[in-house]
């Protein structure tokens, strides 16, 4: 299993920071300091939960 | 207004992000991973890789084949070739003209993108990449729609009837936008939706809303359209080389041969 666990912690990280970096980048169009980026940011934070949870509950070798 | 549709625009991408990350973990990642990383029940609990089965690296030939020449297309009908070559280039040329736009007037600012002449290049590059998947898009729904039978397996209607509408309502979003800004700057190079734009504005609609709703609903098509991808036919964008470079591995064919005859004996 520990390639596999390598594999799922890799990905959980790569995902993260991609969900964080796009929130961060919509500060370019969006004030920093509005109730539009807090939402932008809340926005990826509570979605950050939902990948986290299907990537470790999906088992490796579940084919379909 | 401008703010809350770009705080409406973000969230969405996140979201479909959200879906996109989770089937491309599911439908790929954890796939290729199986395929390659074969559990081993021994007490230590480690993975062995099955060393008979390549690692899905695809090489450059495959690449070649696959992705740019679209050889297994070709083989089926010069005008499905080209049908898929103008969808295939389109698409991703606009994706990456699209990603300079965003990156050149947005996130590093260069004037000659911002307000000088850059910036009609990169208008006339979206409108003819846009142009010339829709020009495909439009050529496979009506080969899909007279070859429905013998087509049904191989392309899915709609998905390519999302895509045209993504298409679509973005010429039309740039359309409206030239309806309540005649002055735009840079309207001449946007030989698609300018002509458009003239040809309808003499009409008394509600510009403005319009332009709202075909602009919310053609971010909306786009976010589905990535959320999509890796759980729909879509996901050959990213898998066909790899795929290919597993199954068309030598070894992979003597394997496939080995068993059979094992059968037979």
């Amino acid at each position: 299993m520990l390639f596999q666990k390598k594999i799922r912690t890799a990905y959980i990280i790569i995902a993260v920071l991609m969900e964080l970096m796009i929130a961060l980048a919509s500060s370019v169009y969006l004030k920093v300091n509005s109730i539009s980026f807090l939402s932008v940011i809340l926005t990826a934070l509570i979605a950050i939960g939902p990948i986290v949870y299907f990537i470790i509950k999906h088992r490796a070798d579940e084919m379909k | 207004m401008t703010m809350l549709k770009y705080t409406f625009l973000w969230m969405m991408i996140l979201v479909s992000m959200g879906f996109f990350l989770v089937g491309v973990y599911k439908n790929i990642v954890s796939k290729i991973a199986h395929i390659l990383w074969v559990n081993d029940p021994g007490p230590t609990g480690t993975t062995g890789r099955d060393t008979r089965v390549r690692l899905p690296f695809a090489s450059k030939e495959t690449i070649f084949r696959e992705a740019i020449v679209q050889k297994r297309i070709e083989n089926r009908s010069a005008f499905l070739w080209f049908r898929h070559l103008l969808i295939a280039f389109g698409f991703v040329s606009l994706f990456v003209v699209a990603q300079l736009y965003a990156l050149f007037i947005k996130v590093y600012p260069i004037e000659y993108f911002v307000i000088g002449t850059g910036r009609g290049y990169l208008k006339f590059s979206l409108e003819l990449t846009g142009l010339v998947l829709f020009v495909g898009l439009t050529l496979g729904l009506i080969h899909r729609i007279m070859y429905a039978e013998q087509e049904k397996t191989f392309v899915d209607l709609r998905l390519l009837l999302l895509l045209w509408f993504v298409v679509a309502t973005g010429f039309m979003t740039e359309a409206l936008r030239f309806i309540i800004e005649p002055h735009d700057a840079f309207i001449e190079y946007s030989f698609v939706a300018a002509p458009v734009a003239r040809a309808t504005a003499a009409f008394p609609w509600q510009w403005h809303t319009l332009h709202t709703i075909m602009w919310t609903t053609h971010a909306i098509l786009i976010a589905f359209f990535f959320a999509c991808i890796p759980f729909t036919k879509f996901v050959h964008i990213f898998v066909a080389p790899f795929g290919r470079s597993i199954t068309m591995g030598q070894d992979t064919s003597r394997l496939k041969r080995e068993k059979i005859a094992e059968g037979l004996l």
